[in-house]
């Protein structure tokens, strides 16, 4: 049965606290937060947007992300960035998107609330935050800990102060920490709660520093939002079963279940979630020591992966999460539970590998203890591992003295070269070693001003450090991508030539990032492809994980439920276009020769023994390997503009098994 | 099988497919010796590997589709890379 399609944007003046309920335009083209944030964008660089997609009523699991669209302060650009199950609880405020406008005369917090008759919008100033922030103790009922810091305690602060009112089974809030006043990398985090209490799952908008723009621009320290609204058309599992059983043969909950087999629990590898899957299947591509492992042989990344990680780190994994069982969901009803817990610590595996091997921890005792730091302070764990594991090398090689920044002097670290022996390290004490020396450097550099050029993020500091200690070129050994005059991203935890592209949205996965050679030439084709899949997910508030079936499904489900027409892959092509047109020219080529050695040696890794492939000669082999790896990297952002050029036909079908016989004839 | 009816192909596993499955002392590379008409999943199964394990097939440098690997026949010669997979997210 068609729903009418009625979209609402809530409209804040944060200047004067006025606030509008608009709809929207049906023939604007506006399918979801994606297409939202980005045509208020067009209209007004300084405005922030956050929102649902048009399943997030449905019964239909992963379909209910808060997505949030903003200009980054940290990558110089639109930036994209959504957060797991906050939608389930944002649906009963009553409208699908947020536009806040302006800027709040004091730090506050927007309380949005919807008695189920009408919605109300406050703006409630808390000067004492930054207090807040160093400690705060909990009502019992909410928390079992006796003291909270960061963004765990402004939470529970804003709770306590003005969450009255608010029904506790749908009330939910998101706030910064203060890496997001500090810096341009803050976070926007949200704990998920359960009968009125928090629990260990904590979500985040963690890339692109979408945090900091909230609090340096707008002066917003976080949201709380809920209500009693209901949408009275929301879709149950009835209603959607028939598009999963005509196009996956079976009912939706299987089918989802099927396909997202690997972030639950994977009986094939008796071990689950991104962090357990992928320690699993890394085996002689891991990046350790701040990337120094892929400096090093086959052999000796394969020797490091047994001891350190099949052995120890991930063993601990498998035994204190996987086997017990530890999981839960991201704060929407989802039997995919990707959620690996121990105790009060949430696992995955990109804040667990940066603040984790990257920075020379290898034990999970250590690496709780510093990604739960990290996260209090708001940080972007992807980029303080990426940060935090360049400086580590930095103090432990003598190219920076640390005294003169506040830090903690070398002999307090483990970190002098990759090894992968354990009779050389310690496994547990030098990975909490390292793990109190990393949180030592949040520290100083968040409070102590002798530490403040690197609050500037990695980019700026690699360049200043280089100017100090010319003769150390410690900018040399920093991993980074840049892009405009100052933006910078550390990326994902991927050791493929894809996570160096150029696209216009790093640090994301608007890229291929699979293995194997493929040369620029095809790397750019599938990166624009990419793209356009996975604005399809954001665009429609749906989490990545569920990519199987979501990217040739979710346009059929919602062209049928609002009775329209919408041709899905051309629709976010030229979303994709019009973001890569905008932002095109502001991306910098790879400035560094960690980023050189890291391409260099993954071509090696590819290349190597045995093979008659010769298409990857041209890229290997050459005297100065940055200038190589910087022509590789031109070569993928030309075929990226010519993908971009060639329009929507040039982008290949993602198809439902249905969908795939109806192409071949069968 | 003799020889002569059948197809020689020469695979390599990658990242943790590599550990799960060192075969030989080399551990690098395999040449196999398959039937005619054997297919990507025909040879995964000739090495022990689980295809379900495997998450990117390349052959002769070209990605061959998850659709299309049970009915893609290898021919004498081909140059097969196999790839875990990856949980991004």
């Amino acid at each position: 049965m068609t729903t009418p399609f009625l979209q609402r944007e809530l409209i804040v003046g944060l200047d004067s606290g006025e606030w509008r309920v608009d709809s929207i335009d049906p023939d604007a083209m506006i399918l979801g937060p994606v297409d939202y944030g980005w045509s208020r964008y067009r209209e007004n660089r300084d405005v922030f947007t956050f929102g649902e997609g048009l399943l997030a009523s449905s019964a239909i699991p992963g379909t209910r992300r808060m997505v949030f669209a903003a200009y980054s302060p940290q990558w110089e650009s639109f930036y994209i960035s959504s957060m797991g199950g906050a939608a389930y609880t944002f649906q009963h405020v009553g409208v699908n998107y947020v536009c806040l406008q302006g800027r709040c005369a004091e730090p506050s917090v927007l309380l949005l609330h919807n008695d189920g008759d009408a919605l109300s919008v406050t703006l409630e100033p808390m000067p004492d935050y930054p207090e807040i922030w160093k400690g705060y103790q909990p009502r019992s009922e909410l928390c079992d800990e006796e003291n909270v810091i960061g963004i765990y305690a402004l939470q529970h602060a804003i709770f306590d102060r003005f969450a009255g009112r608010f029904d506790p089974k749908r009330a939910r809030a998101f706030v910064v920490g203060p890496y997001a006043e500090r810096t341009r990398e803050g976070t926007i985090a949200s704990s998920t709660l359960k009968k009125g209490k928090f629990t260990a799952v904590v979500d985040w908008c963690g890339r692109g520093g979408l945090g900091s723009r909230l609090l340096q621009q707008h002066n917003i320290l976080g949201c709380l939002f809920g209500g009693n609204y209901h949408d009275p058309h929301g879709p149950r599992a009835s209603d959607t079963d028939p598009y999963f059983v005509e196009h996956f043969g079976d009912k939706g909950a299987k089918v989802d279940r099927a396909a997202t087999v690997k972030y639950y629990l994977d009986p094939k590898i008796n071990t689950g979630g991104t962090l357990g899957v992928n320690l699993h299947n890394i085996g002689d591509m891991l990046m350790t020591f701040n990337y120094r492992s892929t400096l090093c042989s086959n052999d000796e990344r394969a020797k490091q992966h047994k001891d350190f990680i099949v052995n120890h780190y991930l063993k601990q994994y498998n035994e204190e999460t996987i086997e017990t069982k530890s999981f839960d969901h991201c704060g929407e009803p989802c039997a995919t539970a990707c959620k690996k817990l121990n105790g009060k610590f949430k696992k995955d595996y990109e804040p667990y590998h940066a603040l984790g091997p990257q920075v020379g921890v290898f034990d999970q005792r250590a690496a709780e203890l510093l990604n739960d730091h990290a996260d209090a302070m708001g940080m972007d764990a992807i980029q303080a591992g990426g940060t935090l594991a360049w400086i580590m090398e930095c103090v432990a090689d003598g190219l920076i003295d640390p005294e003169r920044f506040g830090f903690p002097p070398a002999e307090k670290l483990r970190f002098g070269r990759f090894t992968a022996s354990t009779d050389e390290f310690d496994l547990v004490a030098d990975s909490m070693r390292n793990a109190r020396y990393a949180m030592a450097l949040i520290d100083a550099i968040r409070d102590d001003e002798r530490a403040a050029l690197f609050r500037e993020g990695i980019r700026i500091a690699a360049h200043e450090l280089n100017e100090m200690y010319p003769e150390h070129n410690p900018l040399c050994r920093a991993v980074f991508l840049s892009n405009g005059e100052q933006g910078h991203m550390v990326p994902n935890q991927y050791w493929v030539p894809g996570m160096g592209s150029p696209m216009p949205l790093m640090g994301k996965y608007y890229v291929y990032y699979g293995g194997g050679y493929i040369t620029p030439e095809d790397l750019g084709r599938k990166n624009v492809e990419r793209m356009v899949y996975e604005l399809i997910n954001d665009n429609c508030g749906i989490c990545r994980f569920h990519r199987q079936w979501s990217e040739p499904l979710s346009g059929v489900i919602i062209n049928d439920r609002f009775g329209l027409n919408v041709d899905f892959k051309a629709h976010h092509f030229e979303l994709a276009r019009q973001i890569h047109e905008h932002e095109n020219g502001k991306a910098v080529p790879w400035e560094t020769q960690r980023m050189a050695d890291l391409f260099e040696g993954y071509m090696d890794y590819c290349q190597r023994s045995g093979s008659e492939d010769n298409s990857m000669f041209r890229w290997q082999g050459h005297k100065d390997s940055l200038v190589t790896a910087q022509a590789f990297w031109q070569a993928i952002l030309e075929a990226q503009s010519k993908a971009f050029e060639g329009g929507v036909d040039g982008i290949a079908d993602v198809r439902t098994p249905a969908q795939y016989r109806q192409h071949v004839g069968g | 099988m003799s020889e002569a009816s059948g197809i020689r192909v020469t695979v390599r596993l990658f990242a943790g497919l590599r550990q799960m499955h060192l075969l030989d002392a080399s551990g690098d590379v395999y040449r196999l010796h398959l039937a005619n008409g054997s297919t990507p999943v025909d040879l995964c199964a000739s090495l022990g590997v689980d295809p379900y394990q495997v998450h990117i097939v390349i052959l002769n440098g070209e990605m061959i589709h998850e659709y299309a690997r049970a009915v893609t026949q290898l021919e004498d010669g081909d140059y097969v890379d196999l790839w875990p997979e990856v949980a991004g997210g």
